[in-house]
Formats: C-alpha cells, structure tokens, sequence
C-alpha cells in the first residue's frame, strides 16, 4: 500500500508545474516542550531528547532543554533508571540497559518549563511488544519510468490482528533512514495474518545511475553494498506518530491527506513528540 | 433544403385528440416548439406575444411553449428570439392545436448575445438563482488548451467559483464539491471530469446548454445541499446528415447526427486527448513510456412516433486512463437514459425516465511484491415520471415520483499472495414524491410552492457496528439481502416568489430545505479521482440546509442591459467533515472518520451584463463568507470552509471586430483561500515538524488571471457547406504565478522556508473547430 504512495505521486503534478521560493506569514504560538525517544530490548545506552519549540522560521535553532529531571521506570517497578544530561538536550542512562519485551515503560520528565517555580511534570508509556520474525529477504531489479530500483523483498509471516511496523535501513553498517522522513510504516490491513511471501517493502535507487536522481529525496544503493533491514513492531500510537510526521513535514500535499493538523503525542501536559519503545528484529543482504 | 424568404408555418391537427377531449373546451391550447430554421435546434427561451390579450409566454427549455385563449377567435401572435427575425403569424385555433414555429437566424449577427436569450426573462422567470448558459455563448469565451470548458465557464457566473486550480470540483454559495448535482440529459454524474480536474467529461459538441440552479432547485430534483448542473444535449430534427468538431492540440473532437427516416434522429459523438503522443518523442525516459489520455462517447436516438409521443435515448461513455511500465490507472462514468415523453391532453405533460449512473476506477500494479488490483464501483438506477399540469390561467401543478437505488461497491483489492480485501457493499433506496404550484395569484404576483417527500432505506446486505467512546468496536448485527435497516423520512418545503414592479424589474424572494445522503469521503483540498462516495446511514445523518435567497432584477433599455443583486443565506445540519488524519482510504468503519456539526454561508452577488452592441459582456462580483463549526475539529471553535473566498469579481467582455474576428478577454479575481500554516515548530531526531494552532486560520496569497482569446471565421459569408474558424486562446495571459499548494523544505542545518508550487505559466493554444 505504500508503494501506492509512490507511485501516484510520481504522476500527480504534471510536469509543467514550477515551484519558487515564498514569503508567508505566520501568527507564532507559545513554545511548548518537545520529547523524544525510544527505548529497545538491546543493551545499550537509552537516550532520549528535550528541547523548546520556536516559532516555524525562525533562523534561531530551537533551544535545548536543559537540566531536566530525567527518569524511566518499569511499570512492574524492577526498573528504574536515571538519564542524565550527556550534551545540550540529550539525556542518556548512566549505564548500558536493556528494556524487556512485553514489559511497559513510564518516562517522566520533570522540569519547570514555565519558570513559575514549580515543575511540570511530562509523562508517557510504552511497551516493548513481541518483536517480529524475518525469515529472509531478496533483492529484485525494478524499472519505472526509465529509472532502475532495488527492491527489498521481504518473508516473514504476519501475525493475525492488528499490527503496525517500523522500518528502517542501514547501508554497510550505517543508519541510512537518518531522518524520519525516510522511516517506513505499515499497517496489516491487506496482509493481516497471510505469510509475506516477497511483500515489498523499499525501492533504493541505484547509485550507480545516480545523476538522474535528486540525492536529498531519494535513497541510494549500488551492487555490492550490504543492507541490513530492521523490522519494528509498534503500537498504534507510534505508527500515527511517524506516519503524521512523514506528511507534515512539507506541509500540504493536495491529493492525500487532510488539511494540516497537530501531530498526535503521547505526552500530557501540552508537550509534543513521543515516546516509543520495541524489540527489533534484523536481517542483512548483499545487492547483487 | 429550401431556405430563405418569407416563413414556414406548419400545423397539425390532432386526430386523436378526440380521446382526451371535453364537452366544450374552457380554454383554447396552443403549443408547439420553436427552432432555428436551418438547424432545426431548439430556441428555448423565445418570447411570444398575443397582442389582443396582451399577454405574454416563454418557450421552456426544449423550445416548447404553450399558451391559453379564452375563446374562438382570430389571435396575433407574435414571436421573438434575440438573432433572430422576429415572426407574427395569425391563428385562429379549434380547440387544441399544435403550431411549431421556425425562425430565422439575423443575416448580419452584429447583435452577439452573451446572456438570456428572451427579453426580460431574468426579470420573469420563477426560479431564483439560476444562471443559463447556451453552447454559443460558452464558446466565446478563452479556452484552456484548446477546450473550452463548461466547468471553467460556469466558474464565471456569480457565486460560483472553482475549488483548486484544476480542481475535480466547483464550490457553489459557499459549498463544497460533492454539494453539486450534475446531470447529463436527467443522468447523474458523479467525477465530471478528466486528466484530474484540467478538462470537464463534457464534448463542447453534444452539448447544447446548461442551467445551474444555485441552491433554489426546481421542485423534480433534488439530493444535494447547493446546486444542481443540468446539462442537455443537443436535441435536433435534421433532414441530413450534419457534423462538427474541432482539432486542439490535446484533443480533438467530432459530433455527427442525421435523421433515420422521417420520426427518427440519432447522434455520435466522439472525444479523445493525445497529449502523451507527444511525450513519446520525448528524450526523457521518464515520460517517454507515460500513457495520459482520455476520451468520452457519446450516443443519442430519438423516435417522434406523433408530436405527442417521442422516445429517446441518450448515453455517454468516458474514461481516463493513466499508466507507466507496470502501473497503471484508469477511471470514468457512464450515464444513461432513455426517456418517453407523452402529452397527454391540451393540459397535462408526461415523461417517463430510466436512467443507470455508475463511476467506477482501477488501480493496479505489476511488481514483485506489490502486485494487486484494486476497483472501486458505485452505481444507482433511476426511476421517474415528471407530470405537468396546467389546471387552469392561474395553476400549474408538476407532479411526480422517483426511485432510486443505490449500489455501491467501495473497493475491492485483490492481491495474488494474499487474497481479497473487500470493503463491504453498501445498498440504499430512495424514494421520493413531489407536488409544486406554480401560481399566479396576479399578473404581477407569482407563487411557487411545493413539497417533496423522501424516504430513504438503507438495505442489506450489510454489517453495521457500534463504537466505543474511544471508537473501538463493541458490536456489530449483519443485516440480510434487501432488509430495511435503518429509514430517513424527510420533508424538504420549497417557496419562491416573483414580484413584478415594472416591465423591467422585479423582486424574487425563496426559502428552500434541501437534504443530502450521500457525500464524498475526501479531505484534500484537491479532490482525487480515488474519493469514494458513501450513504448516509444509523452512523452517519443526511447533511440538510435551509436556504434563504431574495433578489433585485433592474433592466435597462428593453433588456440591454441587465442588472441584478442577490442575497443567500445558508444554514447547514448535519455538515460533514473528518477528524485530523483522517484515515479514508479502504477503511472498513470509515463512519469513526466522519464527525458532523453546522455549517453557515451568506453572501451578496452583484451583476451587470450587457447583451447586445459590438462590445458586450458582464461583470459580476460577489461578497460572502463561508464557515463550520464541528465538535472535534480546531477544538469546536468556528473555522472558515475550506474554499471561503470573501471576493470574488469576474469580467468577461466580447468585442467583435468584424463579422469574422472575435476577440474575448475574461478576468477573474478571487480573495486566496484559507490556509493552515504552522505556528511553529519542534525538533526531534535532526529534523523540524510543525505545530499548528487553528485550521483554516491564515490564506493564500489572492489569485487572479487574464485569459484573452481570438476566433477568426474562415470565409464567413461563403455559401458552402463546410464552416470553420480559428481559435487562439491565451490562458493566464501575464503569467500570474497563482501558488497550488505550499510546501516547506530547509537546507541541511538551515532554517526552513516556504516555497509555492504553480501549476500554470502563460499557456498559449490553438483550435481548429468547424461544422458541416
């Protein structure tokens, strides 16, 4: 269904539409706090980030959050760590922890955000769900529009109910979906229960062709790289997350999608962001 | 064929009319229909005359008038229609008689008419909110690459404008796209348009004019909140087979009609783009192997068995198809009636109609991994019968009955690995009576009044569930084939008014309730040719409206020149709209997506047109506002309509040059329309999000256009058979970068900015058109 996206798209605006740089005009609200992180069953540091937002041109960068109270707890109570201030904004645990599958997790950042004396205190939970099993993947050659691709198939079976994922790619051992921007998500509703049998999940251009490409919008790979696929099981929240975060990044798009609205959180008190938690699930292959 | 001098008056006498005939008639009927007198074509709207009752008539949309005498006698009628001679025949009628009338077109055509073809019928007619177009008055106006289009030329009437530039869909006082009924020869048609909203589904060629009703709908029609688009195709009697088309640089089209012996007619015609031929010479591997066209059928038959019973049968076939290696897409309607009308006495007019809609679209893809079909089919089938009833010089009642079914097929997607998903089917029937008067209470007071009744039935097979607060699923009961589940019994009054003051101005004054059930499940602000429409049903309540419209018509110079203001007020039940995100693709419970609430729109429309004169035209401005208030959307505080344009001024001038060159300019100004832009913004994992405060809460930057357009007649007062003209057309003449939508981006550790993408630059066409 994501591919459906991908698609439309490349026929959506003809190409005889232009685009120009404009000035607009935007009423500023007050700045509110802004958390993020995730937290998985592997051992190492967990890290999360605060920070205050701005207003949307501003050519300040966003100011960090800094000396916040930082604490995660298992909500059976057998956890509990601490994360301190490692850089401006970056809160990381004091030692390396793993989270537990099937556990739950409560984050709470304490912190006076509106120096009046009192701090506010900024709550989310997670729970790390079941991870995923990937029995392989294949690579395919695609052509579309001139363009060679390569595809990533991927096996595994789905389980029966409803399930969300998180996708994301690394290339010869570095994280290339850097921004969410490039995460991939995806829901159950056609596959729900089947054995994926080659589902096709990302098409990488090819590098080797890379003149035709615009290297900001586009992935790359080429013959011989090695790329490992890591497949997240999450919840709905977190799904909606990064599915509204991925369209509202650049603003309208006239075909999909609604009129622009407030990114879903998980957060009380007014913060924005998200706190996600889950058990990923890895499998490499070499582009042939 | 004989032309020329002098007139041709024909009349029969019924035979038959003995069958429906009383003792001693009241009243003397006279009717007929009144056409060109050398296309035969139907002038609908020719005033007639009688000088010793100084009374007058008008001929309705298919040339036909009919008109009462008191008594046997000798009457003077006189007959007129503006480009055309004037014609007074003497009659002296029995009882009933038929007399159809032909006239003859003005040799010189100085007189170019832009608008109302009757004096003084914008200041008569019944109908509030109503604008007409004829097929000649359309084509005078700049084409959009080579096609003028009808959606793009009611854009140009007041209170109407358009939702996004090539847009799916048009906004009518206020409304929204899927508010407006459009109706090809009594068949509904639910995507009026191709290549995503850029031309209408509509072949200049078989159309012969349009009436828009903005919200006031004749009695017979109903089912949407804000319009109703009657389009007719040509309907004429010709003893030879005659044609015309046209050649464009993204389509071409070509219309043939003739007679089958001496009761029969029939019409093709045919319309196809090219523009992706052209994208093959192309270098660009990426659009070198692109498929985009389009192209729409059109059929009609039509059997006069007696001047009192004609058979026809109308039908229109389009699709548009898109596709590239192993993907592709297609989409289209199809609309057909066929249709009896019968009279069956000097005082009551029958026609019976059956009539199938459906709009259906595929997707599919052809790649590893991805392979899959998905359909999309919705359907309704149509019953009607349409009485008219004169009672008597002051009562004339329109009566009838409807039935419709509604089958719609959502989607279905196939997949080789992994089965079908099938959005279940959704079933409804509807039927409605209705009874108007229309009432002369005095020569200078007219009443019309009137109720419809609708029952609306949603029907089996279906499964309907009930939510939580938090929208999970907490039951659901299936219902068989065909079971009543769940019945809307509705009311829908109607008045209007016509208040005479002078011979040339007048005061309306309407209140109208109209009620919607079905509606589009899309919340982009382009509509996408993969919106689905869906029922009303236990979840979801019919949309309703109560309309409130009065208006001032002033003509001056014996209707040279027209003026009028109109006032509407809408306020609207029931409205719909989706949450944030809304999750309206192959959603199985697409109802925890909708929420409804009200909806209000008022406005003022300003027109002047001059008709006549070398230099002729219109200019018309309106004033409105347009807003909602749904609980669950920007935290239930009031936010504008998506497409509120506060003002709006359109000018369309005509000069004619000489009787070969035409030149046409029209100008359009409209205030931008709302906006959601970020009231800031927040950083996680490198990259900058936004956050909003309101919806709908800043706007666009104002759009405005020029498009100027010349046609030049080839040989205009040569005596042959094959006429043709030349039309150039300049669309956005000074190259008005009107942004579609605006996207943000930012440099690498840079601050973000904001960018406009425009769709059109100075777009320069060429059309050949001609008519045989």
């Amino acid at each position: 269904m994501r591919s459906l996206t991908l698609y439309l798209s490349l026929l959506a605006i003809p190409s005889i539409s232009c685009t120009e740089y404009i000035d607009i005009e935007t009423t500023d609200s007050d700045s509110v706090i802004a958390i993020y992180g995730v937290i998985t069953n592997e051992t190492a540091y967990q890290w999360i980030e605060i920070s205050r937002s701005s207003s949307y041109f501003d050519t300040v960068p966003n100011l960090f959050v800094t000396g916040a109270n930082v604490t995660i707890t298992s909500l059976d109570g057998k956890e509990s760590w601490t994360l301190k201030e490692r850089a401006k904004g970056l809160y990381r645990t004091e030692r390396r922890v793993a989270g537990r599958v099937e556990s739950s997790y409560k984050l709470n950042v304490s912190y006076d955000f509106n120096n009046d004396g009192v701090p506010e205190e900024y709550d989310a939970s997670a729970t790390i769900l079941k991870p995923f099993q990937i029995d392989s993947l294949k690579i395919n050659s695609m052509y579309l529009l001139g363009r060679h691709y390569f595809n990533i198939l991927l096996y595994a079976p789905e389980p029966l109910g409803t399930d969300y994922y998180l996708c994301k790619f690394y290339i010869n051992g570095g994280l290339a979906t850097a921004l969410i921007k490039w995460y991939i998500v995806i829901n159950d509703k056609l596959i729900d229960g089947a054995y994926l049998n080659g589902l096709l999940i990302y098409s990488f251009s090819d590098q080797n062709k890379e003149g035709e490409y615009d290297p900001g919008k586009v992935l790359f790979v080429k013959s011989g790289d090695t790329i490992t696929v890591e497949v997240n099981r999450i919840d709905k929240g977190y799904y909606d997350f990064i599915l509204q975060c991925k369209n509202s990044r650049d603003g309208e798009t006239p075909f999909f999608g609604g009129p622009p609205a407030n990114i879903v959180t998980n957060f009380s008190l007014g913060a924005v962001g998200y706190f996600s938690a889950y058990s990923p699930a890895r499998k490499s292959i070499i582009v042939p | 064929m004989i032309r020329q001098k002098g007139f041709i008056l024909t009349c029969f006498l019924m035979s038959g009319l003995f069958l429906y005939a009383q003792d001693k008639p009241s009243e003397i009927i006279v009717q007929g229909k009144i056409s060109d007198a050398s296309s035969g074509e139907a002038l609908s709207g020719s005033s007639l005359y009688i000088v010793e009752l100084k009374q007058g008539a008008v001929a309705e949309e298919d040339g036909v008038y009919r008109i009462s005498l008191p008594d046997l006698g000798i009457y003077t009628l006189q007959i007129s229609h503006i480009g055309y001679k004037s014609q007074t025949i003497r009659i002296s009628p029995s009882f009933f008689q038929v007399i159809n009338i032909k006239l003859e077109g003005n040799a010189t055509l100085k007189e170019v008419v832009v608008t109302a073809k009757t004096l003084n019928e914008n200041i008569t007619r019944l109908h509030m909110g109503v604008e007409k177009l004829d097929i000649i008055q359309i084509r005078k106006m700049p084409a959009f690459l080579g096609e003028v289009d009808i959606i793009k030329a009611i854009q140009m009437l007041p209170g109407v404008h358009s939702s996004v530039e090539g847009g799916t869909g048009f906004i009518v006082r206020g409304g929204y796209p899927d508010q407006n009924l459009i109706l090809l020869d009594n068949a509904p048609v639910y995507n009026a348009s191709h290549l995503l909203g850029f031309f209408s589904v509509f072949n200049n060629d078989v159309i012969s004019g349009l009436e828009l009703y903005k919200g006031d709908l004749p009695l017979k029609y109903g089912g949407r909140l804000s319009s109703l688009l009657d389009i007719h195709t040509v309907d004429r009697t010709t003893d030879h087979v005659s044609g015309s088309g046209g050649i464009g640089l993204i389509s071409s089209r070509l219309v043939l009609e003739g007679p089958l012996g001496s009761k029969t007619s029939w019409l093709i015609g045919a319309r196809r783009s090219y523009a992706d031929q052209f994208l093959r010479l192309s270098n660009d591997k990426s659009v070198k192997d692109l498929s985009i066209y389009f192209y729409d059928l059109n059929a009609k038959l039509t059997h006069r068995f007696s001047s009192r019973n004609v058979l026809s049968f109308n039908t229109y076939y389009g699709k548009d198809v898109f596709g590239a290696d192993i993907f592709g897409l297609n989409y289209g309607n199809w609309a057909t009636s066929l249709t009896w009308n019968h009279t069956f006495s000097e005082k009551v007019n029958a026609r019976f109609i059956v009539n199938k809609s459906n709009y259906k679209y595929g997707l599919q893809t052809d790649i590893d991994g991805a392979t899959m079909e998905w359909n999309s089919d919705i359907a309704e089938m149509m019953i009607r019968s349409d009485f008219t009833h004169a009672v008597n010089k002051r009562i004339n009642l329109s009566y009838g009955f409807t039935g419709i079914l509604y089958d719609f097929t959502p989607g279905i997607v196939k997949t080789p690995d992994y089965g079908n998903y099938i959005l279940p089917s959704n079933y409804a029937y509807e039927n409605v009576f209705y009874l108007s008067n229309d009432h002369s209470i005095t020569d200078k007071l007219t009443f019309r009044y009137g109720l419809r009744w609708i029952a609306f039935r949603n029907i089996g097979k279906a499964t309907v569930y009930t939510y939580t607060e938090d929208n999970q699923v907490s039951d659901s009961v299936t219902y068989g084939s065909g079971k009543v589940y769940n019945i809307y019994n509705v009311l829908e009054p109607r008045i209007g008014m016509v208040l005479s003051l002078t011979k040339h101005s007048s005061f309306k004054a309407n209140f109208s309730h109209n009620t919607q059930f079905m509606q589009l499940a899309n919340s982009s602000s382009s509509g996408s040719p993969l919106d689905i429409w869906f029922l009303a049903g236990p979840e979801i309540k019919p949309q309703k409206v109560n309309i409130f419209s009065a208006g001032y018509f002033l003509n001056f110079n014996r209707s040279k020149l027209e003026t009028s203001v109109e006032l509407y007020y809408k306020s609207v039940n029931n409205l719909i709209d989706f949450v944030d995100h809304a999750d309206l693709v192959l959603n199985k419970h697409l109802e925890k997506e909708v929420l409804a609430g009200k909806g209000k729109a008022y406005g003022i429309e300003l027109m002047v047109k001059k008709n006549t004169g070398q230099v002729n035209g219109f200019l018309n401005y309106t004033l409105s506002h347009s807003e909602r208030t749904i609980p669950g959307i920007n935290n239930g505080k009031t936010y504008l309509s998506p497409f509120d344009k506060p003002h709006n001024l359109k000018i369309l001038l005509n000069y004619q040059l000489s009787s070969a060159v035409t030149f046409s300019a029209t100008w359009m100004y409209a205030t931008g329309t709302p906006a959601t832009y970020p009231s800031g913004r927040f950083k996680i994992v490198n990259d900058y999000f936004p956050i909003y405060s309101g919806r709908n809460d800043s706007r666009k930057p104002d759009y405005h256009r020029l498009d100027l357009s010349c046609t030049i007649l080839v040989n205009p007062r040569s005596a042959k058979k094959w006429k043709s003209e030349w039309n150039i057309s300049i669309y956005n003449a000074y190259g008005r970068k009107n942004p579609y939508m605006i996207t943000y981006d930012h440099e690498v550790a840079g601050a973000p900015f904001a960018q406009s993408t425009y769709l059109f630059g100075v777009i320069p066409s060429v059309t050949y058109n001609f008519k045989f």
